[in-house]
């Protein structure tokens, strides 16, 4: 169990390949003004209907903070390995208009993980991120992030497969291929405790 | 060609290896919570794509598993949730959540007792408990298998032998969730 939560937080901001864009949730129709009151509760898990692999899977998850505040965490890129524990590394390379360059170092068990994404900046509404380089060699991720009263309700969107990564998760997934959907939502909780985690600690530090 | 799904719920950390025969030709699975510990889900995503919610005593798992699930499975919509209770403080807004999304089935557990029921053209099941027997309740688990515009849900007992203990069809046909 503790095994594999670890290894779920080893593939936190990679995954591989994927077929097809990554949507926000809110754009292909889903409602959420309907979930708002439910998340104060718990997670809730969207996955895509769709026969290609990787599905799109998406967390919807409630922070008690403003959306400001939980932008702050998500683009506090340099701060990303006190965020992330998986994350050894983490440098701005490069700003070009709303696209910020990122390289990371990512802790895999026995190995570590070198890569660049790009983030594409939506103040305070979405970070869309794909794979620029590295050791990942594809994969699509997004955050939005909707107000809900004093709160902001943090989306997660994973499209990719974690079968490129380390290889006992390489392992797992080429035993059990379906895995995937499971180890993304997984993945995706964790994330967002992560940030939840940060975003309440920072409060606490500025009282 | 007909699309299965294994429903299951309350298993508190008892894998019946029989599920292994009896689901051998679902397509997923879907498990309301209550799973005991993740070797469960692993066990589960051998025989095929398991998607889990967690429930009221899966406290170790809350950084695995959601708290709901709502997916699309071969252009069927489902909700999954451990607890489906009107005496639940949040039931008005699980009620309103449910008639909102629109799903054509929702899953759920928590009781231990099997259910199939409709209402407003969602179906509502619970596939009853697969784990342990707390109480003096049977142990079971479902079967949903989409024909054409029928919705087939089958529960079967792990009792000595495994045998379907009730099943009931219902019409999709008029159902305008599904897209």
């Amino acid at each position: 169990m503790r095994l594999f939560a670890i290894i779920l937080s080893f593939i936190l901001i990679q995954n591989i390949t994927y077929g097809g864009e990554l949507m926000s949730p809110i754009d292909t129709g889903f409602d959420i003004k309907a979930i708002l009151p439910l998340l104060n509760k718990g997670e809730l898990g969207f996955i895509e209907n769709s026969k290609v692999r990787p599905k799109q899977v998406s967390l919807f998850s409630l922070i008690d903070a403003k959306p400001d505040k939980v932008w702050e965490v998500l683009t506090d890129y340099e701060h990303y390995p006190e965020i992330f524990p998986s994350v050894l590394e983490c440098k701005v390379v490069k700003v070009e208009g709303d696209t910020t360059f990122v390289d990371y170092k990512l802790d895999a068990v026995l190995y570590s993980l070198r890569y660049r994404l790009k983030h594409r900046h939506i103040p305070v509404r979405s970070i869309e991120i794909s794979v620029v380089s590295g050791d990942l060699k594809s994969g699509e991720y997004r955050y939005d992030l909707y107000p809900y009263e004093d709160k902001t309700v943090l989306i997660y969107s994973i499209k990719a497969s974690a079968t490129d990564t380390s290889f006992i998760l390489k392992k797992i997934v080429k035993k059990q291929p379906t895995m995937d959907e499971a180890i993304n939502i997984s993945t995706a909780i964790i994330t967002l405790n992560n940030i939840k985690d940060a975003v309440k600690k920072r409060a606490k530090d500025n009282k | 060609m007909s699309m299965k799904i294994g429903l299951i719920s309350d298993i508190h950390g008892q894998f019946d290896r029989r599920l292994k025969t009896l689901f051998k030709d679902v397509n997923h699975i879907l498990c309301a919570g209550d799973v005991g510990d993740l070797n469960i889900i692993r066990q589960l995503n051998e025989i095929a794509p398991t998607l889990s919610v967690r429930g009221n005593t899966d406290n170790s798992l809350r950084d695995i598993l959601p708290e709901y699930i709502f997916c699309k499975i071969d252009g069927l919509k489902f909700f999954v949730v451990h607890i489906m209770e009107k005496s639940d403080p949040l039931w008005q807004e699980l009620s309103r959540l449910i008639y909102s999304l629109k799903p054509d089935v929702v899953v759920y557990g928590h009781t231990h007792n099997y259910y199939a029921s409709s209402s407003n053209n969602i179906i509502f099941v619970n596939p009853g408990s697969a784990g342990s027997n707390r109480y003096p309740i049977v142990r079971t688990c479902g079967i949903l298998e989409k024909m054409d515009d029928t919705l087939l849900v089958q529960i079967y007992e792990l009792g000595t032998d495994i045998q379907m203990k009730y099943w009931q069809s219902f019409s999709i046909k008029n159902n305008n969730h599904t897209k």
